[in-house]
């Protein structure tokens, strides 16, 4: 029989003992980023965006030109001086992109950021408490589904054109119509969730509800929740950028990638430059960030396991 | 004798389903004291797991519970939820047959006992509570020294999460420990051991334990008192050597004869009980064992026994004929 008596805590036996076996202690996290590392296209994503956020916020400091300063070189071609080129108002197009694209990638992160805690809310309240708060949450989901979004964020985006800080109801607006999926999502998970013997054993030693939710379902539902987020940022980006780009979202002299590419368009087989940075670099940071909600889903889910080159 | 901590009288607990309702508990009563084991032995579905779980108050909504719970004289039976939710975890703590799936996979074994303890006494510091915790996990048997407290619970076996239960179970210094099935779910060189840390965890905090099992053995290890049920009742009750010595059901009687013994010849069968539980939609009328008892009577399909105390003993039975099992050729 064992002896059962607890090591005094300066023995260090145990933890040795471990290493003796060579067994590796390894965290869930520890797992899922090992996991995350072998899908070669989603680090490689991962490394890409971050280069992209470092361009658009060091902006600044990279380029001598500041956006929306107009200089002598009218519509000039990209140069050694003008990376990307300049405007019929001599602005440089580097700047501008690097402007818009900080404005674009600053809304998009709050959107995510709003619309995926609401969201996530939501579902772990309906899934956890079912019932009739879970009916009327879930009606309350199924109406903003069925709203035709484009139409609603032009109308209330018209509402706040002209205004100073217009970049902030709009991240409102578009946060306002993201979080359905999610909430729809975290509620199934928290269906099954709820029903599993953890939440069960909290319960027996007086866990309450708000705790139950807070550290038992919202945390096995991370997975999830953060592949979601991941990819609302790549739609926020596009809804954003096709909002400004029928000019109801941010407002000049601000710019964002959407008014920019608004911009170019007419000059699209003219004056190229104007047109093709801000459009590759939309088109880049998206499809950036969908590979990494690829990779992470990958890595979240232990039961997949195809090999990705 | 001491007062009871837990005090049950004339339970019932009825489910409703499509079928009509299930009658999973028809009265039961029961008392413990303060370190006291109380061993609770019946077959799947005679309503073991159910009347515990109704004593701590976990049972789903569509549970109906009438009767008594009395925990240190209080009443529990229609307390507001949140009244019981300081109870449980508190004075009344439970563990679960299945320790691999009881603990939340994401967080850590130390961070979990430490939320107990918590969930009781919010002023607890964080730091505080990690260090009893690291006790806690000590006192069960499981190196208090790091990484333990820090581990995942994918990163313990079976048993030393069944450990971690029971010290998460013990947190709060309980008064009842209610064990549903604690070592079905181990392997066989585990119970013992894990029978012993239950004990240990008793004498730490002096809790009266109820224990359930389906496990003769078990009980006959480690509980004082046997309470033996079927189909949703007590079908007798006593101290351990009296029950297991001389038992006075003939559904006992069966149980005992379809246990393999290692101290008999090892010649003879195991004799099972025929048939199967019954029904607790349409239980059977009188004594619900008569379908599958060889002493049954035409009185035993008409009359319910109730359960009576029999020859002088602490031990009673609720078998119309207690006393005549003997003759009858029992033994």
């Amino acid at each position: 029989m064992a002896d059962f008596r607890p090591l005094p805590p300066s023995q260090p036996g145990a933890a040795e003992d471990l290493a003796e076996f060579g067994v590796e202690v390894r965290s869930q996290w520890r797992l899922v980023l090992g996991r995350f590392l072998r899908h070669r296209l989603a680090v490689g994503s991962l490394a890409l965006l971050g280069a992209l956020v470092v361009v658009a916020f060091l902006g600044p400091h990279l380029s001598r030109h500041q956006f929306g300063q107009p200089g002598p070189d009218l519509s000039q071609p990209p140069s050694i001086h003008h990376w990307f080129g300049t405007n019929e108002l001599g602005i440089d197009t580097f700047a501008q992109v690097q402007r818009g694209a900080q404005r674009s990638i600053q809304v998009a992160l709050l959107v995510a950021f709003l619309s995926t805690s609401f969201g996530a809310l939501v579902g772990a309240l309906a899934g956890f408490f079912r019932g009739w708060l879970d009916a009327v949450l879930m009606r309350v989901t199924d109406l903003f589904l069925t709203i035709p979004t484009l139409a609603v964020l032009l109308v209330v985006a018209a509402r706040y054109r002209g205004s100073r800080h217009s970049w902030l109801p709009i991240v409102l607006i578009i946060a306002a119509f993201a979080w359905m999926p999610l909430a729809r999502l975290v509620r199934g998970v928290a269906l099954s969730l709820r029903e599993r013997e953890f939440v069960e054993a909290a319960r027996a030693v007086g866990a309450s509800n708000t705790r139950i939710i807070f550290r038992h379902i919202l945390p096995n539902s991370l997975g999830p929740i953060i592949v979601n987020g991941t990819l609302v940022v790549a739609g926020a980006i596009l809804v954003e950028t096709a909002l400004s780009f029928l000019g109801f979202g941010i407002q000049p002299p601000d710019v964002s990638l959407g008014n920019l590419i608004s911009d170019g368009v007419q000059a699209a087989r003219t004056r190229w430059w104007l047109f093709y940075p801000p459009g590759l670099f939309l088109l880049l940071f998206c499809l950036a960030v969908n590979f990494v909600g690829d990779g992470l889903r990958d890595a979240f889910d232990p039961q997949q396991n195809r090999v990705r080159a | 004798m001491a007062a009871p901590v837990l005090e049950v009288k004339d339970l019932h607990v009825t489910f409703a389903s499509p079928d009509g309702p299930v009658q999973a508990v028809r009265g039961l009563d029961l008392r413990v004291s303060e370190g006291e084991s109380l061993g609770i032995v019946g077959e799947s579905g005679s309503g073991k797991s159910v009347s515990m779980l109704a004593v701590m108050g976990l049972l789903p909504r569509n549970a109906k519970i009438t009767g008594s719970v009395r925990f240190r004289g209080e009443e529990l039976v229609g307390r507001p939820e949140a009244e019981l939710r300081r109870l449980r975890g508190g004075k009344l703590a439970m563990i679960f047959q299945d320790p691999m799936t009881s603990l939340n996979p994401v967080l850590t074994v130390g961070f979990q006992i430490a939320e107990a303890i918590e969930a009781h006494h919010p002023e607890t510091k964080r730091k505080a509570g990690l260090a009893r915790a690291a006790e806690l996990l000590g006192l069960v048997g499981i190196p208090t020294a790091e990484p333990w407290p820090r581990q995942y619970p994918h990163e313990f076996s079976g048993g030393m999460r069944q450990r971690a239960m029971i010290a998460m179970a013990i947190a709060n210094n309980p008064d009842v420990l209610v064990a549903d099935e604690p070592t079905t779910a181990l392997d066989v060189t585990i119970q013992a051991q894990i029978l012993e840390v239950l004990e240990r965890a008793q004498e730490a905090t002096g809790a009266a334990i109820v224990l359930i099992t389906h496990d003769l053995g078990m009980v006959a290890g480690t509980a004082d008192l046997i309470m033996v049920m079927y189909a949703g009742r007590a079908v007798e009750t006593g101290s351990v050597y009296d029950v297991f010595g001389h038992p006075r059901h003939p559904y006992t009687l069966g149980l005992l004869a379809s246990l393999p013994r290692l101290d008999e010849s090892g010649q003879e069968r195991l004799v099972p009980i025929p048939g199967s539980p019954p029904s607790m939609v349409h239980p059977p009328p009188g004594c619900a064992f008569h379908p599958r008892c060889r002493f049954a009577r035409t009185m035993c399909q008409e009359e319910v026994p109730c359960l009576r105390p029999i020859g002088g003993t602490a031990q009673c039975s609720a078998c119309h004929f207690a006393e005549e099992l003997d003759e009858l050729g029992a033994s």
